[in-house]
């Protein structure tokens, strides 16, 4: 009997599930509504769907929004705060900043708090920065405020912060198995324990924002849990995690805040695989939808991690890979306002969506410039499942941008374009400069439905090596799923200086942790096995207060990892220092390795009859229409080179290959873009 | 002329604010003083051959345009003709500047082909010791001398190469040599940037299409600017405050201003304000053109990022010799005179433009801490940022703990870092029950902290509005409570203190409050639901 793997992804607009079988290697994939109300029914559906007997199902892994969108749309729970006496207020007073994109609103109106401050309580009990008990924790006071909360304020999870927590957890470890004896209904979230981290609002933010959606993932998960056993599935669920790896279902519910961006971890797990299976030290990926497009970079076969991600403003202290969303899609709408043609962030979504749809849009969108340009095609929308119009965009270019402006169709379709492109790689510029990176060192990854459209520009404004487009391109984040391993990882708080009296300190401190975590790990995956691990040191000069990541060995000293770190900054920044440098944290990564699918034969087809077909394009250079053809992706030679200008296609997506550029399809169905000039250069 | 095509126009200009923000990026993440870092004290521009602001990005809200008055006397001052590819010009002389002598402006001219100069970038920061009398902050000076060496627009790097002997004089007139060579360093790598992007786009849409595109941007944004001033209604209102000393004396000093508005320009005149004080907080011409520039940004193009022509309209009087436009040798150490006179536009105009909202707490009370860690022995300089209640506006209520208006983007510092750093145990961070003043729509609420020495610590209050209140309008009041430290509370030696500076002595305590904002409306009219909010949520005592 054969043994197939379920990856579900639930996206803005469309639930995409993908089934693959492990014997015969065949994919299967499709997209059901999303049900914004209750996420799990899609899902069920979808399942309804499958063919397959459930019961041949080994794994399912499972990316969500849920946590996320119940912070976006405040439908969490009813959460309680207990912190030191005297500083009730920690979370409400926060950091007193507006961000940049507010700061001249004079007129600011702050959105409502996602805790009430009549539920935050304060009790004795002190640690100070070293970590000594200054006064013991007020368990009785601890247990009566929790009473006061739970059952006269009606709270539904308590959120547990105490200064310099990160020092020493020890009044936070009592006060959750207090609460977790006294209320073993009530969830709770301690910020010491879920981030080893100085910084007492941020801490608290994280414990508050765990708190606030632990019940509503809770319920989520265990529905589907049932939902699944139901109809037959009896293989191991899990979740994917902010860092691009899964953890089990029981995990996730225990420490939802690490499943926060669960949704696009998807896509960073496949792009590490493929940066493994290509051998890309440096990669940055860029999923394209509808309405956004999320940048991430893989740095020496690792996503880049942030340490500190906002959610509505709130900080969220947890490994996460740095990803930045920005407003541009296929439905990203242009503009013009007085002189300028300005696109996006504001996008006609799924509904009304782009005019080409038919739907009822009558703005000009990306999507509508990129088929007017036959950058896209008309035909094989969607597979062919939908319809579009190009009169319709047209009529939505010419209305909005070519009429005002006074020019030709084709000429405003263009400048929408080069507008996105230019305005998305400044965004990408700015990243990369932020940790001192130059992105023509980088090769870039495209997937999601408009990835592949935008890539060919986007790698040649950048003036990146090479783009590369994976097989499905448009379903790739849920492919990722499949090749996702299961990943941990723990910080510590250090902030020790590297030398040689307190490195003894730190590798202590780093043995420590390690155990720590892999018991942890094993534990609650209930898995055997030896976890790969890697640990990071957090370095900075003191002084300074952005740090970098170093890579920490187990035969490390004081200076090793002092050089290690000054030629980072130097590489990083172009100038080192000659002072002290101290530890602020480390983070330890686990990894259990799980099997992977083999999808390099994993291509489905389309019409095996389709064929090169004649597809008029739009030549930037010379401003005018050609002849080309288009071409669809299996129907593509393996290892033969391709020169543009043409089209290839497949069901969820199209790539206008630009003139100078070549295309090669290897044998795992991934198509690599290269200039013309940069293969003469080389050979 | 052909014009530049509306997406070359969008292209360029959004290439030149990605430079600044580029340039923004790269000082904020290898600075080595939290005054950088953390309270964002600085501001960085591109600007054209006539000094003309094409992008920024400001660090601080009220640091837009702070380097264009800069740029503009280091243009008459300087021998333009004897400025090579690879310079670096330095100034902090207060009155070409448009900032106290901390605040460093680094200045480097753009040669695109090596010709001419082509354009200029600015980056100013704060350096957290230039020499000046005390360690910290200066808070009673009565001349410019005693605010730190001054480096009058001279080049510090020549063609690429630092001038190591002006290096020399300078670490050595500072007690933080280490953070000024990492702080120099960061804008250094911050121009380097900035010159790296200008090429690029330079290169590629070659200097003619730029340089009209330039033109155009300005255009663009000056009719934007003329027709968010059709909106405004036109004629003269004036408006006054007071600052509650200059250090020096006890004598609470007169602000005023008279605002002008016409189809074409918007006249605000400080002349009616105090002549030059004897203490520190007279305001160079530059910083009060850019604090006017904040406001002016708020009333007509908050949401869109800034250039030359945007402030075409906007006309700053003030005369020399006045508060406002100081004149050698005047004390201008202390930036809150612009803080405190920052909201003065709002009180002449709010009468008049329904959507401007009531007075904050109209002052950054924070407070700095100096001495050695009672732990380690070293040295420490923290401070704090506290927030303070905004005012409320005729649609909802003022917001919560935020920083001073004009510096919105500044965070508080984290009370584990404070104690790790300094002396100073914490006993207590709150917000202030009743602090919101009263209204339909009430201010938002202050804060007060309690912090108890466990070691010798100089402490310097930092607040220079808190002998009078602000404002509401239509029945609306200002908050109750005013921004002010008590040293030693409860006990023989309690003082109530603005701006002030003394060491506490080893168990000894302060307590730092801020004001809330003030309301609008008749407080009678108040929703009952939110009311009731209010008093549920401690945010509002039930009193006699």
């Amino acid at each position: 009997m054969d043994r197939f793997k379920l990856a579900i992804d639930i996206g803005g607009t469309f639930v995409d599930i993908v089934v693959f079988n492990q014997q015969t290697k065949v994919l299967r994939h499709f997209k059901v509504p999303t049900t914004p109300d209750n996420p799990a029914q899609a899902v069920l559906s979808g399942v309804s769907d499958i063919k397959t007997q459930l019961s041949q199902f080994t794994d399912f892994i499972h990316g969500t929004t849920l946590g996320l969108n119940a912070i976006l749309e405040r439908k969490g729970a009813k959460v309680g705060i207990i912190t030191n006496k005297g500083f009730e207020d920690v979370f409400l007073i926060a950091r007193g900043s507006l961000n940049f994109s507010d700061m001249y609103r004079f007129d600011f109106e702050q959105p409502p708090t996602l805790v009430q401050r009549r539920n935050i309580r304060g009790v004795n009990g002190r640690i100070n920065f070293l970590g000594k008990e200054i006064s013991p924790l007020d368990e009785k006071a601890l247990l009566a405020s929790a009473d006061e909360l739970i059952n006269q304020a009606g709270c539904e999870a308590i959120a547990i912060n105490f200064l310099h927590s990160y020092a020493n957890t020890k009044h936070e470890k009592l006060a959750v198995k207090l609460l977790n004896r006294a209320f073993p209904e009530t969830a709770v979230s301690a910020g010491g324990l879920l981030a080893n981290e100085y910084r007492e609002y941020e801490r608290t933010s994280t414990a508050v924002l765990d708190a606030y959606i632990k019940p509503v993932l809770k319920d989520y998960l265990q529905n589907l849990k049932l939902g699944m056993r139901d109809v037959g599935f009896d293989g191991k669920f899990y979740a994917m995690n902010s860092a691009g790896g899964a953890l089990t279902f029981q995990m996730a519910e225990a420490k939802p805040i690490s499943t926060i961006f669960s949704g696009p971890a998807g896509g960073v797990s496949g792009a590490l695989d493929l940066a493994k299976i290509m051998k890309k030290r440096k990669l940055l990926s860029i999923d394209v939808g509808g309405t956004s497009l999320d940048a991430n970079l893989i740095l020496d076969f690792q996503p880049v991690d942030v340490f500190e991600a906002h959610v509505d403003n709130f900080p969220i202290l947890q490994p996460i890979f740095d990803l930045r969303t920005l407003g541009a899609g296929g439905g990203s709408i242009a503009k013009i306002d007085n002189k300028l043609l300005t696109v996006g962030p504001k996008s006609a979504g799924a509904v009304p969506g782009p005019a080409c749809y038919g739907r009822g849009g009558n703005e000009a969108t990306l999507t509508d410039a990129a088929l007017h340009l036959g950058f896209i095609t008309a035909s094989n929308f969607m597979g062919g499942k939908m319809e579009v119009a190009d009169t319709l965009a047209k009529q939505a270019i010419d209305n909005n941008i070519a009429k005002p402006l006074k020019i030709k169709t084709a000429d405003a379709a263009i400048s929408i374009i080069r507008v996105l492109v230019s305005k998305t790689a400044s965004a990408i510029k700015e990243m990369m400069l932020e940790r001192g990176l130059d992105p023509r060192d980088f090769s870039l990854l495209a997937f999601g439905g408009c990835g592949p459209l935008i890539g060919p520009m986007l790698f040649d404004e950048l003036e990146m090596a090479e783009l590369i487009v994976p097989p499905l391109p448009s379903v790739f984040s849920a492919l990722g799923m499949m090749t996702s391993d299961l990943s941990f990882s723990q910080s510590m708080s250090v902030l020790k200086k590297i030398d040689m009296d307190d490195f003894e300190k730190i590798r202590d401190k780093a043995k420590h942790l390690k155990v720590q975590a892999t018991n942890e790990l094993l534990e609650k995956t209930r898995e055997v096995g030896d976890p790969i691990s890697s640990m990071t040191a957090r370095v900075r000069f003191i002084g300074q207060e952005h740090t970098l990541s170093v890579p920490f060995l187990e035969n490390d000293t004081d200076k090793s990892l002092f050089a290690r770190f000054t030629e980072l900054h130097l590489n990083r920044f172009g100038h080192s220092f000659k002072l002290e440098a101290e530890v602020v944290s480390l983070i330890v990564k686990l990894t259990l390795e799980k099997e992977k699918p083999d999808l390099t034969l994993a291509l489905t087809s389309l019409d095996q009859n389709t064929g090169a077909e004649y597809h008029k394009m739009f030549d930037d250079e010379n401003s005018c229409f050609i002849e080309t053809k288009k071409l669809p992706t299996f129907h593509l030679e393996k290892n033969k080179i391709y020169e543009g200008p043409f089209l290839v296609y497949d069901e969820g997506s199209s790539m206008p290959l630009l003139k100078h550029q070549t295309l090669v399809l290897d044998k795992r169905g991934i198509i690599t873009v290269r200039r013309v000039e940069e293969k003469n250069g080389k050979y | 002329m052909e014009n530049t095509s509306a997406a070359d126009l969008e292209i360029i200009s959004g290439l030149f604010l990605s430079a600044a923000e580029q340039m923004r990026r790269t000082l904020v993440r290898t600075a080595f003083n939290a005054v950088i870092y953390e309270v964002l004290d600085f501001g960085i521009s591109i600007a054209d051959s006539k000094g003309r602001m094409v992008a920024e990005a400001a660090g601080i809200t009220s640091f837009i345009g702070a380097n264009d008055y800069a740029l503009k006397t280091l243009l008459e001052k300087l021998d333009l003709n004897s400025l090579k590819p690879g310079d670096v010009v330095m100034l902090n002389y207060p009155y070409w500047n448009s900032a106290h002598a901390s605040d460093a402006l680094l200045m480097s001219p753009v040669f695109i082909d090596n010709n001419e100069i082509d354009m200029f970038l600015c980056v100013r920061a704060h350096w957290l010791d230039l020499g000046a009398k005390d360690a910290g902050y200066v808070i009673d000076s009565t001349d410019i001398h005693q605010e730190g060496i001054i480096i009058p627009g001279v080049r510090i790097i020549k063609e690429g190469r630092l001038d190591e002997d002006l290096w020399k004089i300078l670490t050595f007139n500072s007690r933080l040599p280490d953070a000024i060579e990492g702080d120099f360093g960061a804008q250094v790598a911050c121009l380097r940037t900035g010159e790296r992007c200008l090429k690029e786009i330079f290169s590629k849409f070659g200097k003619s299409k730029v340089f009209r595109a330039i033109e155009d941007f300005f255009e663009h944004s000056h009719q934007k600017a003329l027709a968010a001033l059709s909106q405004l209604p036109k004629g003269t209102w004036s408006a006054s405050d007071w600052l509650d000393d200059d250090g020096i004396s006890d004598e609470m000093i007169k602000m005023a201003v008279k605002v002008s508005i016409t189809d074409t320009e918007f006249i605000a005149d400080y002349n009616d304000s105090s002549l030059k004080v004897a203490g520190p907080v007279n305001m160079t011409y530059g910083g009060t053109v850019s604090m006017a520039k904040t406001y002016f940004k708020f009333l007509t193009s908050r949401d869109s990022p800034s250039n030359h022509g945007n402030y075409l309209p906007l006309k700053v009087k003030a005369d020399p010799g006045n508060l406002f436009h100081a004149i050698y040798p005047a004390a201008t150490y202390i930036p809150w005179t612009k803080m405190v006179a920052f909201e003065l536009i709002a009180k002449a105009l709010a009468p008049v433009v329904d959507w401007l909202p009531m007075s904050s707490g109209l002052d950054e009370p924070g407070f700095m801490a100096v001495g050695k860690h009672h732990q380690t022995g070293q040295p420490f300089v923290v401070s704090n940022n506290e927030g303070i209640g905004w005012g409320a506006t005729r649609t909802h209520d003022g917001s919560t703990a935020l920083q001073h208006p004009s510096t919105s983007t500044v965070r508080n510092t984290p009370i584990e870092v404070l104690e790790r750093q300094a002396n100073l145990f914490h006993e207590e961070l709150t917000l202030i029950p009743d602090s919101g003043g009263i209204g339909q729509y009430r201010g938002g609420l202050g804060v007060r902290r309690k912090v108890s020495m466990v070691g010798e610590t100089e402490v310097i209050s930092m607040k220079k509005k808190s002998k009078t209140v602000g404002w509401g309008l239509d029945g609306g009041q200002p908050s109750l409570i005013k921004n002010h430290m008590v040293l030693r509370p409860d006990t023989p030696q309690e003082k109530k203190v603005g701006m002030y500076r003394e060491t506490l002595q080893t168990g000894e305590a302060f307590v730092n409050y801020s004001a809330g904002g003030a309301g609008w409306g008749d407080p009678v009219k108040r929703d009952l639901k939110s009311y009731a909010n209010d008093v549920a949520n401690g945010l509002v005592t039930l009193k006699e």
